[in-house]
C-alpha cells in the first residue's frame, strides 16, 4: 500500500502545481513577456562564431606551442587566387597583363600588404646576382619585362615558387595575397601567448588568469571585426577575379578561405533549412491535427523557446560554433516533442470528457503530463550534459548550450503554454487518424503476445548494426565538408591539388648545440639535417608544398651551376643581403635568436585515402630515421591541432557515453524507484546510441568533430520517448485492477502517448530529412542521422520496451 | 709597382716548393676549429659532399647535399679529425692578413670607393670585360694543357668575337649573341687537373687568400699574362694592378661586410677559401666523374 499512498501524495503535488500554473497565468504571461523583451534586447549580441579556430582546444600544450612558433616565425597570413587560362598559353603577354591588372586592383584593398605573383618576384639566373652589387629586387618581370619565353625558363621548376605561384603542370599561376597583421591584435596575442606559455610548466596563478581573461576580452572585438573584414575581402576579391572570367578560370583558396566558406554555408543553411523545416513542421501539424490552434501553439512555443535561448546566449556571450549551431534544430525538436505530448493528452481528455471547462481540461492535461514532460526534459538535459565531460572544448560548449536550451524549453512548454491555452475557448477536438491507431494497436498486440520474439528480432537487428562499430574511423577534411558539385569545393580542391595543399603543418627543428659554430649562421650539418627532413617529408603523397631554408639552398645550388654552396658561402650571402630582405626571405623559416628552423608544410586534404593518424605516425618514424630525435623537433599548426582533437574523439566518445549511461540510469532510478525498470528503460537508449554509431560505421562516414555529437543527440531524443512511454505504461498498470495489468498498461501507453511519439517522430524525421538537400555534408549527416535516430528510438520504444516490460515488470505483478 | 712585383715574386718563390711536398710532415696538427660535428653519419656524408640513400616509410630516396663543408680532412688520409684546415703557416698568414687588412682599410677600400664614385657602373662593367678578354689567350693555353679542348675552342671563339665585334672586349657578344659562356682557366686549375695538390693555405700580400699552388699560379701568370705582350713594364704591371684593383673594387663592400660580421675574420676568410676550393674540386664540371 505504500506505493499507492506515494502515488496519492504525488498526485496531490501535481494537482497543486497544475492549479498553481492555471491561477498564476497572468503572472506567468507577464514574466515571459518581460523575459522575451530582454531576449529581444540581447538578440543582436547573439553571435555565430563559425571560424575554424573555434574548433580548437585552446589551453593545451600543442596549441600553445603553435602560438609560440607563430611568434618566432610570424608566418604571413595569405590566400591564393589561382588563374588558369582557358585558351591562351600560360606564359603569354595576355596572362601577364591579366595578372598585372588583377594584382593592381587587389593591392587597393585596405588590408592587403603585398600582392606577390610571378610578375613581382625576383627571378635570378646566376649566383653572382646574390653576392655582387646587383639589386636583386630589380630582377622582376615588372622592371625587366621579360618575354614569355624567358619567364618560362626562369620560373619552370623553380625551387621556391613551384606549388606556390605556379603549379607543376604549368597550367595555372597563382597570386599570393598577403594581408597586413593587425598590430594591436598581434600585441595582445603575444601577451596572451606569453601568459599561456607558463601553462607549459605549471598552473597559472589567479592573477595571471584574470589578466588572461582581460586580454582575451580586449582581443575579442578585434578578432570579430577581422573576421567580418575577411569575409568582405573575399567577396571583393571574387568580384575582381570575375573581370577575367571570359578568358580564364579563377580559384580562390588557402587556409582561412575554408573557414570563411564554413561561416557562409552554416549561416545560409541555418536560414534556408531553418525556415524550410519550420514550414514542413507547420504543414505536418496542420495535416495531423486539422486545427489552426495546434499549428499556432507548437510553432509559437518553438519560436519563443529559440528566441529566449538566443537572447540568453547573447546576454551570457555564449558563442555558437560550427557544432553548437545545431542547438536551434535540436531545441525545435525537443520543444515540439513536449508540445505534442501535451496536446495529445489535452485532445484525448477533451474528447473523453467534453463536459469539462477549458481550465479543467488544462488542469487534467497537466496532471497527466507534467511529470513525464518534466522528467523527459530533465533526462534529455542529462544526455546533453554528458557532453560537458567530453574534454573537447567545442563539444563541452555545446553541452552547456543544450542544458540552457532544455531549461528554456521546459519552462516555455510547461508554464507559458498552459497559461496561454487558458485564454483559448474550448472547442471540439478532431479525431485521431484511425489508420495510425490501427498500426499502433498491431504493434501493441505483437509486443504483448510475442514479447520474446519481438525482443529477439529487435536485438538481432541492432546486433547487425553494431558490427559497424569497429568500422568507425576518425578523419577530418574541411574540403570534404562541401559537396563535390559545389563551386566552393571545386575552388578549394583546385588550390589544394594544384597549389600545394590546404591545412598547414609545421615542423620546428631545434638547432642542437653540437652542430653550431660561432663563425657561421648555419652549419652545413644543420642544413643537411634539414635537407634530410625535407626530403623525407616531401616523399609523402599527402604533403603539398614543403618550404624551408632547403628551398633556398636548392635555388642557390641551381644558380651556382649545380654546385652546392659551402657553409661559409651561405653565411656570407646571409650577411651580404640586406637585413630586411633576409628577414623577408627566410625570417619565416629560420630564427637565429631562437636557434630554430621551421619547415612549413601544407597537407593536401584531397589526397585519396589519406589516413591522417598513420601519416603523423609515419612522419614521426621517418624523422627519427633521418636522425632527428624526439626532443629536438615539434610538430605544430592546424593539422596537428585537428589531429589531436580527432585522436581524442574516440576516447571522449566512449567516456561520455559511459558517463551518460550511468547518470541516466541513476536519474531513471530516481524517477521510477525500481532498479529493474531503470535498467529496462536504459535498453532502448543504449541500443539507439550504439545503433546510430554502428550506422555511421557501416556507411563509412568519418567520425569528426561534427558527427561526434550525434550519439548524444540520439540519446537525448530516445530518452524522451522512453520516459513518456514508460510513464504511461506504469500509470496504466497501476490504475488497472484487472488480472491483466499488462493489457491496461499497454493500452494506455499505446494510446495518446504512443500517438504523440509517433507524431513527433514523423514530423521531425520528415522535417530533418530536408537537410539531405544541403551542400554542407555535416548538415546532411546531421539531418539524416537525427531522423534515423528518431526512427530507431520510435521502433525500440514501441516494440522492445513494451516487450521487455511485459516480460519482466508487469507480468510479475499479475502473478502476485 | 715595382715593390709589389718583387714582393710577390719573392713570396711566391719561397713557397713554390711547398706545392709538391706532402701536406703535413712538418705540420703541427692545426688547433681544432669548429670540431663540433654531428653524430649523424648521413648528415656527415652530405656535408662532405656525398649523395646519401635514405629509406623511409615512403620508400628509398637519394638525397643530395644542400650545403657542403669539405675541408682538408677529407683529402688528407692521415688526418683523423672530421674538420681540418691545412694551415701550417698560420702565424705568418695571420701577420700578412693583418697587413692586408690595414692596406685595404686605409688605402684600397677608400680608393675603391673613390673609383666607384668617379667611374660609373656601366664603365666599370666594360673595363672588367676588356680585362677578361685580354686574359682569354691565357685561358686557352691553360685549357689546352689541361686537355680541355672544347673549352679551349670556346676561349678562342670568345677572344675572336669579343675582340672584333665586341670592340676590343668592351662588350661580350660571345655570351649574349653566340651563347659562348666564359671558360676561365688558371694555371692553378690546370695543375689541379694534373693532380697537383693545393698545398698549405697561404695569404698573399695584397692579393689575399690563396695556397701554394695558387701562389705559383699567380707568379706564373704574371709572366705569361697576355698583357705582357701588349704592354711593356712598368705599364704592364700598372695594367695588371689596375685589373686587380678593378676586380677588388667590385668586392669592396663584400669584404667590409664579411670582415665586420666575422668572429675571427682570419679564420672566416681562410675557411671560406679552403671550403670553396675543395668544393670546386669535388663538384666542378671538370671533375664530374668523381661525383656522378
Amino acid at each position: 500500500m505504500t506505493q499507492s499512498s506515494a502515488a496519492t501524495t504525488s498526485h496531490k503535488i501535481l494537482n497543486t502545481l497544475a492549479q498553481a500554473i492555471i491561477s498564476a497565468r497572468w503572472v506567468i504571461i507577464a514574466v515571459f513577456t518581460a523575459i522575451i523583451a530582454v531576449a529581444i534586447f540581447y538578440l543582436p549580441q547573439f553571435k555565430i562564431d563559425a571560424s575554424a579556430d573555434t574548433l580548437l582546444v585552446k589551453d593545451n600544450k600543442l596549441y600553445i606551442r603553435t602560438q609560440l612558433a607563430n611568434e618566432v616565425f610570424s608566418p604571413e597570413e595569405f590566400i591564393l587566387l589561382a588563374y588558369a587560362p582557358e585558351q591562351h598559353a600560360l606564359f603569354s603577354d595576355k596572362t601577364f597583363n591579366d595578372i598585372n591588372k588583377l594584382s593592381s586592383q587587389i593591392r587597393k584593398l585596405e588590408r592587403v600588404e603585398a600582392v606577390t605573383s610571378i610578375l613581382t618576384v625576383p627571378l635570378v639566373d646566376n649566383a653572382d646576382a646574390l653576392t655582387g652589387g646587383t639589386d636583386v629586387s630589380s630582377l622582376t618581370w615588372q622592371q625587366q619585362r621579360y618575354s614569355p619565353q624567358v619567364m618560362k625558363e626562369l620560373i619552370a621548376g623553380h625551387p621556391i615558387f613551384t606549388d606556390l605561384l605556379i603549379n607543376r603542370e604549368e597550367t595555372a599561376t597563382a597570386i599570393q595575397i598577403v594581408f597586413r597583421p593587425n598590430p594591436e591584435l598581434r600585441a595582445l596575442e603575444k601577451q596572451i601567448t606569453d601568459i599561456q606559455a607558463k601553462l607549459l610548466e605549471g598552473e597559472l596563478t589567479e592573477q595571471q588568469q584574470a589578466e588572461l581573461a582581460q586580454l582575451k576580452a580586449q582581443a575579442d572585438p578585434i578578432r570579430q571585426s577581422l573576421s567580418e573584414q575577411r569575409q568582405k575581402e573575399i567577396a571583393e576579391i571574387e568580384k575582381i577575379a570575375a573581370t577575367v572570367s571570359d578568358r580564364a578560370d579563377t580559384y580562390l583558396g588557402g587556409s582561412y578561405v575554408v573557414g570563411q566558406h564554413l561561416i557562409d554555408i552554416i549561416k545560409s543553411d541555418l536560414q534556408m533549412f531553418g525556415s524550410a523545416i519550420a514550414l514542413v513542421i507547420a504543414i505536418m501539424l496542420a495535416v495531423l491535427y486539422r486545427s489552426v490552434k495546434w499549428v499556432v501553439f507548437p510553432i509559437l512555443a518553438c519560436a519563443v523557446s529559440v528566441l529566449i535561448t538566443m537572447g540568453l546566449f547573447g546576454m551570457l556571450d555564449m558563442r555558437t560554433t560550427v557544432i553548437s549551431a545545431n542547438f536551434i534544430a535540436l531545441q525545435l525538436i525537443l520543444t515540439l516533442a513536449v508540445m505534442i505530448h501535451l496536446i495529445g493528452s489535452y485532445r484525448e481528455i477533451s474528447r473523453d470528457e467534453p463536459g469539462l471547462s477549458q481550465r479543467e481540461r488544462i488542469k487534467a492535461t497537466l496532471i497527466d503530463k507534467l511529470s513525464p514532460c518534466f522528467y523527459a526534459t530533465l533526462t534529455t538535459s542529462v544526455g546533453f550534459g554528458s557532453l560537458i565531460f567530453s574534454g573537447l572544448q567545442p563539444v563541452v560548449d555545446f553541452g552547456w548550450m543544450m542544458l540552457v536550451s532544455m531549461l528554456v524549453t521546459m519552462s516555455v512548454s510547461l508554464l507559458l503554454f498552459p497559461a496561454l491555452l487558458c485564454f483559448v475557448s474550448k472547442s471540439a477536438e478532431t479525431n485521431e487518424f484511425t489508420g495510425l491507431q490501427r498500426v499502433l494497436e498491431r504493434l501493441r498486440q505483437w509486443a504483448l503476445h510475442a514479447p520474446k520474439r519481438v525482443s529477439s528480432v529487435i536485438l538481432l537487428a541492432f546486433a547487425v548494426t553494431a558490427f559497424g562499430l569497429p568500422k568507425l574511423d576518425v578523419e577530418n577534411s574541411f574540403i570534404d565538408y562541401f559537396d563535390t558539385d559545389t563551386q566552393v569545393h571545386q575552388e578549394l580542391a583546385f588550390i589544394d591539388k594544384q597549389f600545394g595543399g590546404s591545412t598547414p603543418l609545421d615542423i620546428i627543428l631545434d638547432i642542437p648545440e653540437h652542430v653550431q659554430n660561432e663563425q657561421l649562421v648555419l652549419s652545413a650539418d644543420m642544413v643537411n639535417q634539414l635537407q634530410l627532413v625535407q626530403q623525407a617529408v616531401e616523399a609523402f603523397e599527402a604533403t603539398g608544398s614543403v618550404t624551408s631554408l632547403a628551398n633556398f639552398t636548392a635555388l642557390a645550388k641551381q644558380l651556382n651551376d649545380g654546385m652546392p654552396l659551402t657553409e661559409y658561402e651561405l653565411t656570407s650571402i646571409y650577411h651580404l643581403l640586406d637585413k630586411q630582405v633576409v628577414e623577408q626571405l627566410v625570417g619565416a623559416y629560420f630564427s637565429a635568436e631562437e636557434e630554430q628552423l621551421r619547415i612549413a608544410v601544407r597537407i593536401q586534404d584531397t589526397t585519396k585515402d589519406l589516413d591522417r593518424e598513420t601519416f603523423v605516425k609515419q612522419l614521426r618514424q621517418d624523422l627519427s630515421t633521418v636522425g632527428v630525435d624526439e626532443q629536438s623537433y615539434s610538430l605544430t599548426n592546424l593539422f596537428i591541432l585537428y589531429q589531436d582533437i580527432l585522436s581524442r574523439l574516440f576516447d571522449s566518445q566512449i567516456k561520455t557515453l559511459g558517463i551518460v549511461y550511468v547518470v541516466l540510469g541513476l536519474v531513471l532510478l530516481a524517477i521510477f524507484r525500481s532498479v529493474k525498470v531503470a535498467l529496462i528503460a536504459l535498453v532502448p537508449n543504449i541500443l539507439t546510441t550504439l545503433g546510430i554509431l554502428g550506422i555511421i560505421g557501416w556507411l563509412g562516414i568519418p567520425l569528426d568533430i561534427m558527427t561526434i555529437t550525434i550519439a548524444a543527440i540520439a540519446m537525448g531524443i530516445a530518452v524522451d520517448d522512453t520516459i513518456h512511454f514508460l510513464h504511461a505504461w506504469l500509470e496504466g498498470a497501476e490504475k488497472s485492477n484487472s488480472d491483466e495489468p499488462a493489457e491496461a498498461a499497454s493500452q494506455r501507453a499505446f494510446g495518446h502517448t504512443g500517438l504523440a511519439i509517433f507524431y513527433t517522430t514523423s514530423i521531425i524525421a520528415i522535417g530533418f530529412s530536408l537537410f539531405g538537400f544541403s551542400n554542407f555534408l555535416p548538415s546532411v549527416y546531421f539531418g539524416l542521422l537525427t531522423a534515423t535516430a528518431m526512427m530507431m528510438a520510435l521502433v525500440t520504444d514501441t516494440t522492445l520496451l513494451p516487450a521487455l516490460l511485459a516480460l519482466f515488470v508487469t507480468k510479475r505483478k499479475a502473478q502476485a | 709597382m715595382r715593390v709589389y712585383k718583387q714582393f710577390l715574386l719573392a713570396v711566391a718563390a719561397g713557397f713554390l716548393s711547398a706545392c709538391a711536398s706532402p701536406p703535413d710532415k712538418e705540420v703541427e696538427p692545426a688547433k681544432p676549429v669548429a670540431a663540433n660535428k654531428t653524430e649523424n653519419a648521413k648528415v656527415r656524408d652530405l656535408s662532405a659532399g656525398e649523395t646519401v640513400t635514405v629509406t623511409t616509410s615512403q620508400g628509398t630516396m637519394e638525397v643530395e647535399p644542400a650545403v657542403v663543408a669539405i675541408t682538408d680532412a677529407q683529402t688528407s688520409p692521415d688526418v683523423t679529425q672530421d674538420v681540418y684546415y691545412h694551415d701550417p703557416w698560420e702565424g705568418m698568414n695571420r701577420a700578412i692578413f693583418s697587413f692586408n687588412h690595414y692596406l685595404y682599410s686605409y688605402v684600397l677600400l677608400p680608393a675603391a670607393d673613390g673609383y666607384r664614385y668617379v667611374v660609373p657602373a656601366v664603365a666599370r662593367d666594360k673595363i672588367g670585360n676588356a680585362f677578361n678578354n685580354i686574359r682569354e689567350p691565357l685561358n686557352l693555353v691553360n685549357n689546352t694543357f689541361a686537355g680541355e679542348f672544347d673549352e679551349a675552342g670556346t676561349n678562342l671563339g670568345r677572344f675572336i668575337i669579343n675582340t672584333t665585334v665586341g670592340l676590343f672586349g668592351l662588350f661580350d657578344p660571345a655570351t649574349d649573341w653566340f651563347d659562348l659562356a666564359p671558360e676561365k682557366q688558371t694555371v692553378a686549375d690546370t695543375l689541379s687537373q694534373h693532380d697537383i695538390r693545393a698545398g698549405p693555405y697561404l695569404v698573399l700580400p695584397l692579393l689575399g687568400p690563396s695556397d701554394s699552388r695558387g701562389a705559383f699560379s699567380t707568379v706564373t701568370e704574371s709572366v705569361l699574362h697576355p698583357i705582357n705582350f701588349v704592354a711593356e713594364p712598368p705599364e704592364s704591371y700598372q695594367l695588371r694592378f689596375f685589373d686587380g684593383f678593378d676586380d677588388f673594387s667590385s668586392q669592396a663592400d663584400t669584404y667590409r661586410s664579411l670582415y665586420e660580421n666575422a668572429e675571427d675574420p682570419y679564420l672566416y676568410f681562410r675557411n671560406q677559401y679552403i671550403q670553396g676550393k675543395r668544393r670546386d674540386a669535388v663538384f666542378s664540371s671538370d671533375n664530374q666523374p668523381q661525383n656522378p
